[in-house]
């Protein structure tokens, strides 16, 4: 059974991007491996830790589980497009300030996950972070400074008067 | 890293489209749609579709409207859609509750309402509300159209009665649900990107006395399929709604269950969360009903 061939056209962080996929090949492993753009990560490959994290359309979604020929005509954004040139995105800026990553494994889709949210409601409560990170598992750092992070980086958002990425 | 088995990709841009293209490949296709259940089964081969049928973005199934009272649900309507609809919050409690706590915020942003009754999996967290609330589904299919209960949708663990060339196309909840309180809890390993190790909804009508004009209950991965608790129900019906009745209910909801030991939780153990989610749930419920 030969796959089917699709060519798809896309926006990638800003950007569009015009490739050919075979309809098993995942966004996952499009994005890392057609595309290099290896800041996603495979984790569990079965949508349970949340490390392959992109945003479809502003919404967070596991890349393992959708279908590249899904993306056609859409917009994804991955953690290569948080920051803007050399300028960080406030979210990497406070997990770097707050030392939220260990191994740094989980924090692409973590910050992936908690942009979303911070786009949604720039004024989250602990709890609204929690339940915000809650399909993002980290093995490491016990989450508590990835949440104090995720809030810091609010208040860096709403202090420079809102939108940034 | 593992591949996915080669497969063809086909998008209708209709659902009659869709319904032609499963005949044609009967029994050889299957749908997608968000593919949270679907792809995890392709990559561990448990399922080997030939083509797939892609509906998540037919609009004619995505859609949360009143009809006469009621609420009509498409199938590709994703559960964050429920979880931030209003409609459902106000007329469908315990779906609104289960649609939050399904996977996670990734999860919710691409399963849909139909999948995840299609997936047939016992601890569909879709199952109890939409059984509790008397929910039907519309199937289509190039032959006609049916509605099934839901309750009488499952044949067994991942399994419904929906023959290969079906389709889900809506959900109807009728409108005597939802004037009703319901509520829906979910017990898991953790809080959030967890099947459920049991879980609940009840549906409840308050008589003026405060006595159980009507009562719904369902489990859901206590069964080799989401069950009601008919026993619990009819020892329910026309009792006084208090603490103590809805214990002895909840007992009987209990032995209404047949849970299996899996890696999870033991048999026993779940036996006994079925009667503390249900009085929990039967409580809320009330609570809930007080306050209307």
């Amino acid at each position: 059974m030969e796959a089917s061939v699709h060519s798809i056209e896309f926006v990638l962080n800003g950007t569009t991007v015009k490739t050919t996929v075979k309809a098993n090949d995942t966004l996952l492993n499009v994005l890392r491996a057609q595309l290099g753009y290896t800041g996603t990560k495979r984790g569990c490959e079965t949508g349970e830790c949340g490390a392959c994290t992109v945003l479809l359309d502003d919404k967070p979604v596991n890349a393992c589980l959708v279908l590249a020929v899904k993306v056609n005509g859409r917009r994804v954004q991955t953690v290569e497009g948080l920051a803007r040139g050399a300028e960080l995105h406030p979210l990497q800026k406070a997990f770097i300030e707050e030392g939220a990553l260990q191994c740094g494994f989980c924090g692409p889709g973590m910050l992936m996950s908690a942009k979303a949210l911070l786009d949604e409601n720039p004024n989250p409560t602990e709890e609204d972070v929690r339940r915000g990170i809650s399909g993002n598992i980290c093995r490491c750092t016990g989450y508590a400074k990835i949440v104090k992070a995720v809030l810091k980086a609010a208040k860096m958002m709403a202090a420079s008067g809102g939108e940034t990425a | 890293m593992k591949a996915l088995k080669p497969f063809a990709y086909l998008a209708p841009s209709s659902v009659e489209e869709s319904l032609k293209m499963l005949a044609e490949y009967s029994g050889r296709a299957k749908v997608i749609a968000g593919g949270t259940d679907l792809i995890v089964n392709i990559r561990a081969e448990t399922v080997t579709p030939e083509v797939l049928v892609d509906i998540e973005r037919l609009e004619e199934l995505r859609f949360i409207r009143v009809d006469q009272g009621g609420l009509r649900i498409g199938a590709a309507t994703k559960i964050a859609e429920l979880e931030r609809s209003e409609l459902v919050r106000e007329m469908a409690p315990a779906l609104h509750q289960a649609a939050g706590q399904v996977g996670a915020v990734q999860t919710r942003n691409l399963a849909t309402i139909a999948g995840n009754l299609a997936s047939a999996v016992p601890s569909a967290d879709m199952a109890p509300p939409l059984i509790a609330l008397d929910a039907e589904v519309v199937v289509r299919s190039t032959a006609g159209s049916r509605t099934i209960k839901v309750e009488s949708l499952f044949a067994g663990p991942k399994a419904t009665v929906l023959k290969p060339d079906e389709l889900i196309t809506e959900i109807i909840i009728p409108a005597a649900s939802c004037k009703d309180p319901s509520c829906f809890l979910k017990l898991g390993r953790r809080k959030a990107l967890t099947l459920a190790i049991v879980n609940t909804a009840v549906r409840l009508r308050l008589g003026t006395e405060g006595n159980v004009e009507d009562v719904r209950i369902a489990l859901g991965a206590v069964a080799p399929t989401p069950i009601r608790a008919r026993s619990a129900e009819a020892w329910l019906l026309g009792r006084k709604a208090n603490a103590e009745n809805f214990d002895i209910a909840a007992e009987k909801a209990a032995q209404d269950s047949k849970p299996i030991t899996d890696f999870r939780a033991g048999a026993e153990y779940r036996r006994k969360m079925v009667r503390v989610l249900t009085r929990r749930a039967l409580s809320l419920a009330s609570e809930a009903g007080e306050r209307c």
